[in-house]
């Protein structure tokens, strides 16, 4: 008797099951709010697949080729199922064909089954523990009923083949339905084609955040159900690797945020259930089993506390570390603005410094009209109508701090030594809105965007030149939304492209000191800039030497996202971390570029690394030439 | 419903650097107050102009509806008052106003156009009710050095409310936004009264002096505290004047007071 039959039976009983349960997720997708997507994303699945997810996952090999020998095994042994089987065709020749697919997701699964016999702590266990041994007995069964000749099987051996391809048969058709882990398969592939910023697979790097329409009521997320569909999609995406959590500096810092856990809270929230099935890591310091959520049910407090909101320095290590690319900030932010315009419930000083931005347009509640008093003696034009001007310098907020008053001075040097023909923005520049908008307080950072890009209108530059990586994202990034479009360079892009011009007469540093530079998350992982700082130092004549944690992954300073105005507790500060970063290579001396790190880093107490700004050190080397 | 009927005025606030209207911090204290009394049933009051800009912020702060008493800019806003809140039991003011004369009266002036009397300096205020439709305030006061006293009186009363009482109310956009004026009166043809003439101009800034690092030892510094020829320092009397300026020069430069 041949069991062929029996394949094709199964075959179709999964199909079907996989439709129903797809259907049922889809329903619970659908509660979210209208999201443009195109279609033919679904086109795209393959390439964003092969090319996008697998240059992150590629950053762990071992795991990258067991998960190619796995769903590739299991994607090409279905297809030839569906085929061979499915339709009933029964070629031989096919079923060799499956055989080896079989065999390649067996050897891939083998590999998989070991790393998790002593997993890293950053992975989830229960459900996922399972994995290995279903999927091994999908491809077991599957090569015992197609690969030995009728005759060969006993009816023992082929009743436990059969239970051992139904078994497998049952998680993978079964995970979508009921939210076990193959849903990842699914929901993974419908996420890459429906992805929320499918810039990013176009090579772009895609941080801006989306702006609310405030005059139509959109306050942000207050329950699950007000995330666009396809977020709701991404969070289903989520195989609970643990990169995220891995990278996460607040994480590490021991305070309440774990980004995994967020997204297994808010994938709670969509399918109402709570988190005791969860099986990773908890939010540092809150107990799990303790949440619970529902698509039309508030999410903070009970699905998610909001010191785990608060606590996110909003860096993007999460973002840039998912293999799945779920965008973990949006979901973050969005939260964040329904806490902030609809309650104003913002703990620590935030709700001070929110104040100060509405009343001064700066944080500190300053005097605007003193913004420019570093440079006072300096004799610095300002930027007036009508007068043309090759660069805009916008010092933003650091320019009330005596610190980084340092570091303005040092760059204004730089741009005369190199005789730019540059102007301050002067009394007339507001804050740029970032930490407003990270914050959560969409209204003021619009109403600050507006009035920056009037005053912007009326003056004749050609580039935007500032030091803080907070103001360039928000003016080159952010404020085309509102109608501002300009060209903005840091200012360590402008030092370097100064001395390729041969236009800064600079030296070598007199500081023989080890060096280490610390990239900014809004320089770096938010606009790609890593080349340009480590250029300019290596003119200097000074090596870098690189933290374990650098460029596209460097740890954040803990300064960005308002994280040191809600002021979250945790076991350590993030500063003191990352100075330890940059304390275990040896670093004499961490070289920076935003008014943000320099202040955290400066903030560290204790005996430690000198902070000092790429235009400190380059105005250095000025003054050391002969 | 409680027996008695609670009021805040509220006015036009100013913050003291920007000059940008906002809602008057002691105003939004006093909100505050009012709205741990009576929650929803506190009527906001403000009398002044019905476009006044910062309402909208005391609106952000959970104000709901703002009764306005509308009034030209040159006008005696307290007769204006008392001919509209005589029969609320409690009105609560903040401490002064950010703009304006600032003066600090109108609670004074406004309790006794009402015969009634006033408690200032206000911290927290508790209603109890006395039975018989009498109701007390019993309220904590504050007093110079730390020091705070309680008091209590029936109403109807005015209670001034100190800016350090806390404020509990957060500011949020969304009721910024959904908040609403009523036109409590309109008496900006009548009550028209001559202010005192004065001139406001700007206060100008003023130099800040920079004051030496003291480099001497802890021994030193006692020293000179205690005995007064140790205060150190240098007397230029030889040289051009060029040596001299040097001298002074050298001074701001050793204590760090130039950068060249
Ligand atoms: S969110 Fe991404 S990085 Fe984090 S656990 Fe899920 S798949 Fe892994
Ligand atoms: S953005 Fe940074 S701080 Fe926030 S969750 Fe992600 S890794 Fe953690």
């Amino acid at each position: 008797m041949s069991l062929a039959p029996a394949v094709t039976i199964l075959f179709w009983l999964a199909v079907s099951t996989l439709a129903v349960g797809l259907a049922r997720r889809a329903r619970l997708w659908r509660v979210g709010q209208a999201a443009p997507v195109e279609w033919a994303g679904l086109l795209a699945v393959p390439k964003r697949y092969f090319v996008d997810v697998h240059h992150v996952v590629a950053r762990d090999p071992y795991i990258a080729r067991a998960h190619v020998a796995t769903a590739g095994g299991a994607v090409l042994a279905l297809g030839l199922v569906a085929f061979n089987y499915g339709l009933g065709i029964y070629l031989p020749v096919l079923d060799w064909g499956i055989v080896g697919a079989a065999i390649a997701m067996l050897g891939g699964v083998y590999f998989v089954w070991k790393r998790r016999r002593q997993p890293p702590q950053r992975l989830s266990r229960g459900a996922w523990d399972r994995l290995p041994y279903t999927l091994a007995a999908f491809a077991i069964g599957l090569l015992l009923l197609v690969g030995l000749p009728a005759e060969a099987l006993s009816a023992a051996i082929a009743a436990i083949a059969l239970v051992f391809l139904l078994v497998g048969s049952a998680e993978l058709a079964l995970g979508i339905g009921i939210g076990a882990p193959m849903k990842h398969a699914v929901a993974g592939l419908l996420h890459l084609a429906f992805h929320p910023r499918p810039e990013r697979f176009e090579g772009l790097r895609s941080t801006a955040l989306k702006p609310l329409s405030l005059d139509r009521q959109e306050f942000g997320v207050t329950i699950p159900a007000d995330f666009r569909w396809n977020q709701l999609l991404s969070f289903d995406a989520c195989v609970q690797c643990g990169k995220c959590e891995q990278s996460c500096p607040a994480f590490a810092a021991g305070q309440p945020l774990n980004p995994k856990k967020l997204i297994q809270d808010l994938v709670c929230g969509l399918a109402g259930t709570t988190d005791a099935a969860y099986a990773g890591r908890p939010y540092p310091g809150i107990a799990i089993g303790s949440h619970q959520g529902a698509p039309h049910d508030a999410i903070v407090p009970k699905l998610i506390e909001p010191q785990t909101l608060w606590s996110c320095t909003t860096c993007r290590a999460c973002v840039e570390e998912c293999p799945m690319l779920i965008e973990h900030v949006d979901a973050i932010v969005g939260i964040r603005r329904s806490l902030n315009l609809t309650q104003g419930d913002v703990p620590g000083t935030a709700p001070d410094i929110l104040a100060n931005l509405r009343e001064t347009e700066t944080q500190g509640g300053y005097d605007n009209a003193r913004r420019y008093d570093w440079a006072i003696d300096l004799d610095v034009p300002t930027a007036e109508a009508g007068k043309p001007i090759d660069l805009l310098l916008i010092a933003g907020e650091g320019a009330f701090e005596m610190r980084y008053q340092q570091t303005l001075r040092a760059l204004v040097r730089i741009l005369k030594a190199a005789k730019a023909d540059f102007a301050v923005l002067g009394a007339c520049e507001r804050d740029i809105g970032d930490t407003a908008r990270r914050l959560g307080d969409e209204a003021t950072f619009q109403s600050l965007a507006r009035q920056n890009i009037e005053t912007l209108a009326r003056l004749d530059f050609k580039r935007i030149v500032t030091p803080d990586p907070h103001v360039l994202h928000s003016l080159r990034n952010e404020y085309s939304a509102f109608g501002g479009r300009y060209e903005v360079v840091h200012h360590t892009a402008l030092i370097d492209e100064l001395m390729v011009a041969g236009k800064v007469p600079f030296g070598k540093l007199p500081d023989a000191r080890t060096l280490t530079y610390h990239d900014p998350c809004y320089l770096g992982r938010y606009n790609g800039e890593f080349g340009a700082p480590r250029a300019v130092l290596g003119r200097l004549g000074v090596g870098v030497r690189e933290m374990e944690r650098s460029g596209l992954r460097a740890r954040c300073c803990g300064g960005g996202g308002g994280a040191p105005l809600t002021d979250i507790p945790g076991k350590q500060r993030i500063p003191d971390m990352r100075m330890g970063d940059a304390q275990a290579v040896g670093a004499e001396i961490v070289a920076v570029a935003c008014p943000q790190c320099t202040a955290m880093l400066e903030g560290v107490a204790g005996a430690r690394a000198q902070v000092l700004d790429i235009a400190e050190l380059v105005a250095l080397s000025l003054e050391a030439r002969p | 419903m409680n027996g008695f009927s609670v009021a805040v005025l509220i006015s036009a606030g100013r913050h003291p650097v920007s000059g940008a209207p906002r809602a008057c911090r002691g105003d939004v204290a006093a909100m505050a107050m009012g709205k741990s009394l009576v929650g929803d049933e506190l009527r906001v009051i403000h009398a002044g102009k019905r476009d006044e800009p910062s309402l909208q912020d005391y609106m952000a702060y959970g104000a709901g509806t703002i009764d306005v008493i509308e009034l030209a800019a040159e006008s005696d806003v307290c007769s204006a008052l008392a001919s509209s809140l005589g029969e609320v039991d409690l009105i609560l003011t903040g401490g002064r106003a950010e703009q304006g004369l600032g003066s600090g009266l109108l609670p004074y002036l406004l309790a006794d156009a009402l015969r009634r009397p006033v408690l200032a300096n206000v911290i927290d205020a508790k209603i109890e009710d006395g039975g018989a439709g009498a109701f007390e305030a019993r309220v904590r006061q504050f007093l110079p050095k730390g020091q705070r006293r309680r008091i209590a009186g029936p109403l109807p009363l005015v209670i001034a409310v100190h800016p350090i009482a806390a404020s509990q109310l957060k500011y949020a956009y969304a009721r910024r936004v959904s908040g609403r004026t009523e036109i409590l009166s309109d008496l900006s043809a009548s009550n028209r009264a001559v202010g005192p003439n004065w001139t406001v101009e700007m206060v100008p800034r003023r130099p800040v002096r920079l004051r030496a690092q003291d480099k001497k030892s802890a021994h030193a510094r006692l020293l000179s505290a205690i005995v007064s020829e140790t205060k150190g320092g240098v007397v230029a009397f030889e040289g051009t004047v060029v040596d001299k300026a040097q001298v002074v020069l050298n001074y701001l430069r050793e204590h760090r007071l130039v950068e060249f």
